[in-house]
């Protein structure tokens, strides 16, 4: 599936950040939220650019590592682990 | 192939009748006075169930204790995701179960490969963890009139494993979590989150602190110390795809190696049986499903090659529960090398379920009919859940599916009856030792060995070494200490400069189909031969072409999986040539040519009987292997029959 994602970049705590757009194709629906931003690291690499920084650790909704915020809620195992069109259908 | 040496390792266990052996060495090792155990400083590399327990009861002896962890918190250390519980021989269900059969069933389980002595120590101190964790408060689950509950694990004929639910090991974990917190408070121990040990410094001979990255300034330093102690984990993850939480590496445990710590048994590696099977490509774990699942459920594959019918259209006749038929007296609680391979079988010969036909069947149909799906629910609610976020299947109503994966490896670096290496002052305990497990790991036992470990036999082994030994003085000017951290810059500059064109994980992956391939489940001459021609390849080219952007003095997270990776391409050869040498099937190391009619594993007492104990020489050259006899005086060496 097709992806839009608008994510907070910061160089660092004092430098300052915006929201960066980026459009993911051949997602699949099997992905968690965090293997999703793995494919999106990837390719970013390929293409010379920063990956984008995220804490996970278990991927199992049990450790409590992974706190991104996803459209103003702070997600915890659902993006952990879920597959991606439990929680983010029609985005 | 590899020289070894003709001089046995001695793994110091002491004399005597093997019900005395630990009381007596407890009494006879030496004590540090309370008024002068502060003055003793010991770093603890780890924050898990064998790390916090090691720093907790360390800093409540009153010694001066720093403690490490990668995470931004103690509590998320990996111990946090065991889910099944925790063994020990407390015998309240009156079944016959005692610490003498504890003992028994751990060096069975273990194919004959594990030291006496420890094991036996293993089950005496199991009773005392269960006392201390529920003085902690943790709650484990009980009966209706409140005694503690147990349940039956794989391998055991009795019901001897405490639990919560399935979440055991956080429950664990933030009992120790809370003991560890108690003492950061008290100032006796000094927590560094985020913080990686790289390096093991090594001054005249003896382990004297270690480098360490702060994961979010990049800044690289070094820590000293009296005493190391690692409880770094295991290195399932040298095969990209395990149960192991992301972020779990070797590189403790590797780099020690590399500065002459031996490396026991690297190819004991335990595939656990109830995963759910791989989706697809993007996959970057797998998630297991508690083998206590295995109390209630049944598995079974379709009896019929190719029938690609859904679960309840193959009528009762076509089902093959291949357990219950092969290994009658244990069902389906056999132990977990022996029920993975069958596993293995059944999809290999075209009956594996799901999409994929990588799968076999976990069914509950049989439990709920006889108990109500509410009693199913109240003992595995949180994995029924778990497993229906991930595949979107609900359990209750047609079978799970699962398949073995990668979850633990009983290798590690070698230690001694009192838990330490072959190097002066450097203590290993928890899965990042060798010590208990022998070929195979029985399950519940983990928890219970992290435990075992950190509560009670470190505190009491390691005074003894701080009590006899005098330390020289060692000062961050040491040239010892400026040669490690140099090293350790030199490696992250190397990595930054390749500037290749593909990530980290790429690599990862690529070497992880490998290991799986050839040093997986089932494993023969050939193929390792071909894996250890392969792996060099692979590195070669990660060190041609790793592309790892940003800087080494800033956060940097392709930059930690380089290193982690970097390590993972050695120990992976290691792991080859370890089981390339053991020509005879034990436990989780299954070769194809050592096999019975019947297809199990055919161990050869006779040259094997040894622990496997490798000692770095360089990178381009062969390991030395040092061998340490095993003797079973009081199990007898048998072959292990679960039928």
């Amino acid at each position: 599936m097709h992806i839009k994602l608008r994510i907070w970049r910061q160089d660092s705590t004092q430098a300052p950040g915006k929201l960066v757009d980026y459009d993911l194709d051949d997602v699949s629906e099997d992905s968690s939220f965090l293997e999703m931003l793995d494919l999106l690291n990837n390719g970013l690499i390929e293409k010379g650019e920063e990956p984008v920084a995220f804490d996970s650790d278990c991927r199992e909704g049990i450790c409590g590592m992974c706190g991104l915020v996803i459209d103003g809620v702070a997600h915890g195992p659902e993006a952990c682990h879920d597959d991606l069109p439990t929680p983010y259908a029609g985005l | 192939m590899p020289v070894f040496t003709e001089v046995m390792l001695d793994g110091k266990a002491p004399a005597g009748p093997i019900e005395t052996k630990w009381e007596r060495t407890k009494f006879e090792m030496k004590l540090v006075n309370p008024t002068n155990r502060r003055r003793f400083k010991i770093i603890v590399v780890g924050s898990g169930l064998g790390g916090a327990a090691a720093a907790a009861s360390l800093g409540e002896l009153g010694y001066n204790v720093e403690c490490y962890a990668y995470q931004d918190s103690p509590r998320r250390a990996h111990s946090v995701a065991a889910q099944g519980g925790i063994n020990a021989a407390k015998n309240y269900r009156n079944d016959g179960d005692s610490v003498y059969r504890l003992f028994y069933d751990t060096v069975k389980g273990g194919d004959f490969r594990a030291r006496e002595a420890n094991v036996y120590r293993l089950a005496e101190v199991s009773n005392a963890i269960i006392d201390q964790c529920v003085a902690q408060g943790v709650p484990f689950a009980r009966e209706y009139g409140g005694l503690l509950d147990n349940r039956s694990f794989g391998g055991a004929q009795v019901a001897r494993t405490f639990y919560a639910r399935g979440q055991t090991g956080q429950q664990l974990l933030l009992g120790a979590y809370q003991a560890l917190s108690r003492q950061i408070a008290a100032k006796t121990v000094t927590m560094y989150n985020r913080c990686e040990m790289l390096d093991l410094i090594v001054v005249n001979g003896r382990a004297r602190g270690i480098v360490t990255r702060d994961m979010i300034t990049g800044q690289i330093e070094a820590r000293l110390a009296d005493v190391v102690v690692l409880a770094t984990g295991g290195y399932s993850n040298v095969f990209f795809l395990s149960t192991n939480a992301k972020g779990c590496n070797t590189t403790a445990i590797w780099r020690s190696y590399k500065r002459g710590a031996l490396f026991a048994n690297p190819c004991f590696t335990q595939i656990h049986p109830t995963c759910i099977p791989p989706a697809g490509e993007h996959q970057s774990k797998l998630t297991l499903m508690s083998e206590s699942l295995r109390n209630d459920g049944r598995i079974w594959v379709p009896r019929n090659a190719g029938d690609n019918r859904p679960a309840d259209q193959i009528p009762e006749a076509e089902r093959f529960y291949y357990l219950e038929e092969t290994y009658p007296s244990y069902g389906n609680l056999a132990p977990r090398d022996i029920s993975s391979r069958a596993a293995k079988r059944q999809v290999d010969a075209d009956r594996g379920v799901g999409p994929l036909r990588n799968g076999v069947y976990l069914d509950f149909a049989d439990s709920i009919q006889r108990l109500g799906q509410k009693v199913i629910a109240n003992r595995y609610g949180n994995l029924f859940d778990m497993y229906d976020n991930i595949t979107g299947e609900d359990a209750y109503k047609t079978p799970m599916r699962i398949y073995p994966a990668p979850h633990y490896t009983m290798g590690g670096l070698w230690v001694d009856y009192y838990l330490m290496s072959n190097i002066p002052g450097l203590f290993v305990i928890g899965e990042a030792n060798f010590s208990d497990h022998g070929a195979n790991r029985l399950g519940a036992s983990a928890l219970m060995q992290g435990l075992a470990d950190g509560y009670f036999v470190l505190p009491a082994t390691l005074p003894n070494y701080m009590a006899s030994t005098k330390l020289d003085k060692v000062t961050l000017d040491s040239p010892e200490v400026k040669d490690t951290i140099a090293g350790i810059t030199q490696i992250e500059n190397r990595l930054l400069s390749v500037k290749g064109t593909k990530p980290v994980d790429y690599y990862h992956r690529e070497l992880g189909k490998i290991m799986w391939e050839y040093c997986g489940m089932s494993r023969t001459a050939e193929g390792l031969e071909k894996a250890i021609q392969e792996i060099p390849k692979l590195r070669d080219e990660f060190w041609q072409n790793v592309r790892v952007l940003g800087e080494g003095n800033d956060l940097n997270q392709e930059l930690e999986k380089a290193g982690r990776v970097a390590d993972f391409f050695e120990l992976g050869e290691l792991m080859c040539i370890d089981a390339l040498q053991r020509n005879e099937s034990c436990g989780g190391h299954f070769r194809e040519e050592y096999q019975t009619e019947d297809g199990e594993a055919l161990r050869n007492d006779a040259e094997y009987t040894y622990v496997s104990a490798w000692q770095y020489m360089g990178d381009n050259a062969m390991p030395v292997l040092h061998k340490e006899p095993l003797e079973f005086e009081y199990v007898k060496l048998a072959t292990r029959s679960y039928k």
